[in-house]
């Protein structure tokens, strides 16, 4: 039967050679679809180490001299307006829809800036540096981003070492494909840069904060204390509780003391999420069109398979009618059109597979064997998938061909 | 007309084929389209932006200092005359700041409300085509006495205001008060050129650093005269560069000419500032998913054709006897083809149009900076008028050939040469 | 005066392991206004001598001359030429096409001939068929025919051209005795009324006996 099956389709060569081609490039194309979306999304499946949800930032500035809401307190103008900062940011704790609130620089995720540094450790000639992204912030960033430690140190413990002074690192791949330790740096006196005026305790070993939920951790990263002391301002980023985010900003819309205080004012409420939606624009744009570029290519070989089959029942209408008074079941024809397909996919796979092995390492990019091999297996189950979908309505065409009816139209 | 009504009844007979074609036909040039428009949006002229092929963006400024990188987005406001000032062929030179945050806009005894700036200069009204629908644009004595005056948005002056005329009336921009001089019609988001909520003057200066003689917030927007070529702009502005590295190689500064001034095509694609826009990459790649767009399709459709063709072996065996000429077979198959190919074509460039008016923002990245801070940009999807445009017609029509020959060439040239005793008895 | 002439025409098919002689030094003569039938069994090259006759095959060796103009050096363009002015077709199976209607069929040789006007050519569609009874189902489609009215649409059409030489290939074959009769009346008319050559292949003994001449075919050969 299996034999006849073939013959049967060699004397159909020219169209199975098309049909075979298209299926290759159409695996091919996914294969490689799969690849590029597994790379993708790899970030995706390794801990973010923050969470966005729930989170806000708001810009913080000086009424400018032209206003003419500016106050002006002569010599005192900028004394008056750290406080001022501080007091609207105590205001903002004090709100009862507000779990934390920080002072941040560049702490906050979803941004592409990335102000690196290395550290070293005091009295340590180690060549091989720690190098990572710093993200300056006060201690309640903690609890805003839910920060997680490595070493299972409580949230609390985290804030502590902020508060006095000592920095927290993030895990490192990097560092570790050197053959070094992050963990080995905790309680370590490190400097950053040249700069050995500025000593830091390594407070604790945290998740590493990414960039964007995508990119993966590459480096490691750094959370550089700043002090709530008026010294230093800048982006305020809170965390409101959950289900208080309509309450929240309707405070902060109605309430001017929240807002503003003499020559300070904060505007520009913006969730962390929105802000995540235009900074991972370009990723998920990309996942999105591979998605679409697989679900084109599967429609595709649907139309392929369906029209070729299609033409081909009505072809064999009266070889299957005599199959079927010779004794074949309605379940054989039907399974006789889905092998043909499934010998067209092997013939397929194996091209794909003869033209991506010696691609699969080579100077530009080099895909593991086991990403490789589970992205061939995808696909030829994606395909095969397709096929009998495709197949399904000219197979139960033939099963349903009328033997008397189709033997006497001859 | 004997032609049509064949057609039709070969169509309404083979209804499996004429589904699986119309339907091949239509997602292939679905798709086409969808990249062909999607990528024009960067390019197409719709007012306000209506010289956009003659109007160039001097965007950020890359310099290596000792072998230290940094780039910015922005100039200082006098280094950047250097480098664009009087350039051959130049009309018309506007200084802007390119990239804007959000600003908090609010009238007497109403909650503030965020809007995008863009701060530009009196010759920006000149290079662009606004249309004002009350007041005037602001002159360059306003600007630069560093006057507080706006122009806003007809959408801006309704959220603020409630009314479109209102100038003469004040609204504080960042607490500070500003007068409005004008209110123009809205600019659709994928204008990135001229898109903003509101518009004030460009005080370059402002965003000067104290101890930095090159960045700052400038940048600048050059109209070219008409007919003047963009690659001897971008030679001269090459050359400029070259001389000032010469200068200042001395101090170890040396300045990386990107492809600068970057034509809108080139601003559309995103690319950090210390990249240049990599045009051919992107026509490269354009074309390879144009051809996997209408390759895997033609295959099917040209196994389809040669199936119908199968059916019709006898037909096309008679009419050779009676007098056929091959010629006249192929054609007639062709235009058979070509006729199917349209209809899917029409109904493809009907998907596309809705899906870039719907859906596109989903799948094209239209703004090519890299952060958006405004959701009406990130939301933006093409308006009809910047996506319809009788070329994309032609274009179509050309593809559908492309697909009609491809699939149709081949099997309709087989048909042809079967001999017609051959074809009629029926082997 | 001889409007067919065949001289010495063989015609072998070559496959790849056998090499088949259909037609063994054929000679032959049919005059201008003859009505020929050609008889004999299954497979012994009949339809051959006709499709070689009407330009649809060509001999492997030999001559065929039509209307004294020699046919082995036409292009294929000017064969197809000429068998649009000059020969009509019927076939067994009647070969009509079912995506055109009986007009539309009819008029099919008019479509390959230059400078024939619409309104022409509805003219002469519509006097053919009215000639053959058809005229009422001109809008009809094949397939809502019954064999005998096919195989007069089909007849419509080989004589719609004027041509001198009209061949038939089985025409009763598909129909029953009735309808047989019925298409062999209309031939006799063509052949009588029109003064056209007809060349008939036919198996029915009583049918080939009302033509003006038998010719024999056994195994390739001329027999008679």
């Amino acid at each position: 039967m299996k034999r006849n099956l073939l013959i049967q389709m060699k004397n159909e060569w020219r169209d199975n050679v098309w049909l075979i081609l298209e299926l290759a490039i159409v695996c091919l194309v996914i294969c490689v679809t799969i690849v590029f979306l597994s790379f993708q999304t790899e970030g995706l499946r390794s801990p973010r180490g923050f969470n966005p949800e729930n989170v806000y930032t708001i810009e913080a500035s000086n009424i400018p001299k032209e206003s003419r809401h500016f106050i002006d307190l002569g010599d005192k103008t900028s004394s008056s307006n750290a406080e001022d900062f501080l007091t609207l940011l105590g205001r903002l704790r004090e709100n009862p829809n507000i779990e934390a609130a920080a002072i941040t620089w560049n702490a906050v995720p979803y941004n592409f800036n990335y102000s690196g540094n290395i550290i070293s450790v005091v009295d340590d000639q180690d060549s091989v540096k720690y190098y990572g992204n710093s993200r300056w912030a006060s201690a309640d960033i903690v609890d805003v981003l839910e920060v997680t430690s490595l070493t299972g140190a409580t949230r609390k413990q985290l804030k502590e070492m902020l508060k006095r002074g000592e920095i927290l690192i993030t895990d490192n791949s990097n560092y570790v494909r050197e053959g070094r330790d992050p963990f080995a740096l905790k309680g370590k006196k490190v400097f950053f840069g040249n700069d050995t005026t500025k000593i830091y305790r390594v407070g604790d070993v945290v998740q590493n904060i990414r960039r964007t939920d995508f990119e993966a951790s590459w480096a490691g990263g750094f959370i550089v204390p700043l002090p709530e002391d008026g010294s230093s301002w800048g982006k305020i980023v809170i965390r409101v509780k959950p289900g208080k985010t309509e309450a929240f900003i309707n405070d902060f819309k109605t309430k001017p003391e929240l807002r503003s205080l003499r020559n300070i004012y904060l505007s520009d409420l913006q969730s962390l999420m929105d802000i995540r939606e235009a900074c991972q624009r370009g990723e998920s744009i990309n996942i999105r069109i591979s998605v679409g570029l697989i679900i084109f290519l599967l429609t595709t070989i649907f139309l392929g398979l369906l029209g070729s089959f299609w033409f081909r029942m009505q072809q064999r209408v009266s070889e299957i009618a005599i199959r079927k008074v010779c004794g074949a079941k309605r379940r054989q024809i039907f399974a006789r059109v889905i092998s043909e397909g499934m010998i067209l996919l092997v013939g397929a796979a194996v091209i794909c597979l003869a033209v991506l092995t010696p691609l699969r390492d080579n100077s530009m990019i080099s895909v593991e064997w086991s990403r490789f091999l589970v992205a061939v297996a995808v696909t030829v189950v994606l395909v095969a998938i397709g096929i009998v979908i495709s197949l399904w309505y000219p197979a139960r065409k033939a099963m349903n061909i009328e033997p008397a009816i189709a033997i006497k139209d001859e | 007309m004997n032609y049509f009504k064949q057609i039709y009844y070969e169509m309404k007979h083979q209804k499996m084929m004429t589904w699986v074609s119309i339907s091949g036909t239509a997602l292939a040039i679905f798709l086409v389209m969808s990249f062909i428009v999607a990528d024009q949006i960067n390019t197409v002229e719709v007012a306000p932006e209506t010289n956009r092929s003659r109007i160039l963006l001097g965007k950020g400024i890359h310099i290596k200092m000792d072998s230290q990188d940094g780039s910015t987005m922005g100039w200082n406001s006098d280094f950047i005359k250097k480098i664009y000032e009087g350039l051959e062929g130049v009309e018309l030179i506007s200084y802007i700041r390119d990239g804007n945050s959000n600003n908090t806009l609010s009238v007497p005894g109403q909650e503030g409300m965020t809007f995008l700036p863009k701060r530009i200069d009196a010759n920006f009204w000149k290079m662009y085509d606004f249309k004002f629908i009350d007041g005037r644009p602001f002159n360059q004595g306003e600007v630069d006495s560093n006057a507080k005056v706006i122009v806003l948005t007809r959408s801006a002056a309704r959220k603020l205001f409630g009314e479109e005329n209102v100038t003469g009336r004040t609204v504080e921009v960042n607490m500070v008060d500003y007068q409005v001089v004008g209110v123009v019609d809205d600019v659709h988001p994928l204008m990135n050129g001229t898109f903003a909520h509101f518009y004030v003057p460009f005080h370059g200066a402002d965003y000067d650093r104290n101890d930095d003689p090159f960045c700052g917030g400038t940048n600048v927007r050059l109209l070219l005269k008409e007919g003047t070529d963009i690659a001897s702009v971008k030679k001269e502005v090459e050359q400029r560069y070259q001389r000032l590295n010469g200068e200042k190689a001395k101090e170890g500064i040396e300045f990386i000419y990107h492809d600068q001034p970057y034509t809108s095509q080139e601003e559309g694609m995103s690319f950090g500032s210390n990249n240049s826009p990599n045009m051919k990459t992107h026509n490269t790649v354009q074309w390879v998913v144009y051809a996997i767009l209408i390759l895997l399709p033609a295959i099917n459709l040209s196994s389809m054709t040669r199936g119908r063709l199968r059916h019709r072996v006898a037909e096309i065996g008679v009419r050779r006897a009676f007098g056929a000429k091959r010629r006249s077979i192929v054609w007639q198959l062709f235009g058979e083809n070509f006729i199917i190919t349209i209809i899917g074509g029409v109904i493809g460039l009907v998907l596309s149009a809705a899906f870039i008016m719907l859906a596109s923002h989903l799948f094209f990245k239209y703004y090519g900076g890299l952060e958006a801070s405004s959701l009406d940009l990130i939301y933006a999807r093409p308006s009809f008028e910047m996506m319809f445009s009788w070329i994309n017609f032609f274009i179509c029509l050309g593809f559908c050939l492309v697909l009609n020959i491809l699939s149709a060439t081949v099997p309709a040239w087989k048909a042809s040469r079967v001999e017609p005793a051959i074809a009629l008895s029926g082997r | 005066m001889a409007i067919i002439t065949l001289k010495d025409v063989n015609k072998v098919y070559r496959t790849k392991e056998i090499e088949t002689l259909a037609l063994e030094n054929v000679n032959l003569e049919i005059g201008k206004g003859e009505f020929v039938s050609i008889m004999g069994p299954s497979g012994c090259g009949k339809s051959t001598l006709l499709n070689i006759i009407g330009l649809l095959d060509v001999p492997t060796s030999g001559v065929v001359d039509l209307m004294n103009e020699p046919t082995e050096r036409m292009s294929d363009s000017r064969l197809s030429e000429f068998r649009n002015r000059n020969i009509g077709f019927v076939f067994q199976s009647f070969h009509l096409i079912p995506s055109l209607n009986v007009a539309d069929n009819v008029a099919l040789p008019l479509a390959y001939r230059n400078g024939i006007s619409a309104k022409e050519r509805h003219e002469k569609v519509e006097a053919v068929l009215t000639r053959l009874g058809l005229s009422h189902r001109m809008r009809h489609f094949p397939g809502q025919l019954s064999g005998g009215q096919c195989q007069r649409v089909a007849i419509a059409r080989a004589i719609i051209g004027d041509p001198q030489i009209v061949l038939a290939d089985e025409p009763t074959g598909n129909l029953d005795s009735k309808m047989g009769q019925e298409v062999m009346e209309i031939l006799h008319q063509l052949n009588k009324e029109d003064g056209r050559t007809i060349v008939m292949v036919t198996h029915n003994e009583s049918q080939a006996r009302m033509t003006d001449r038998i010719i024999r075919f056994f195994d390739g050969r001329q027999v008679e």
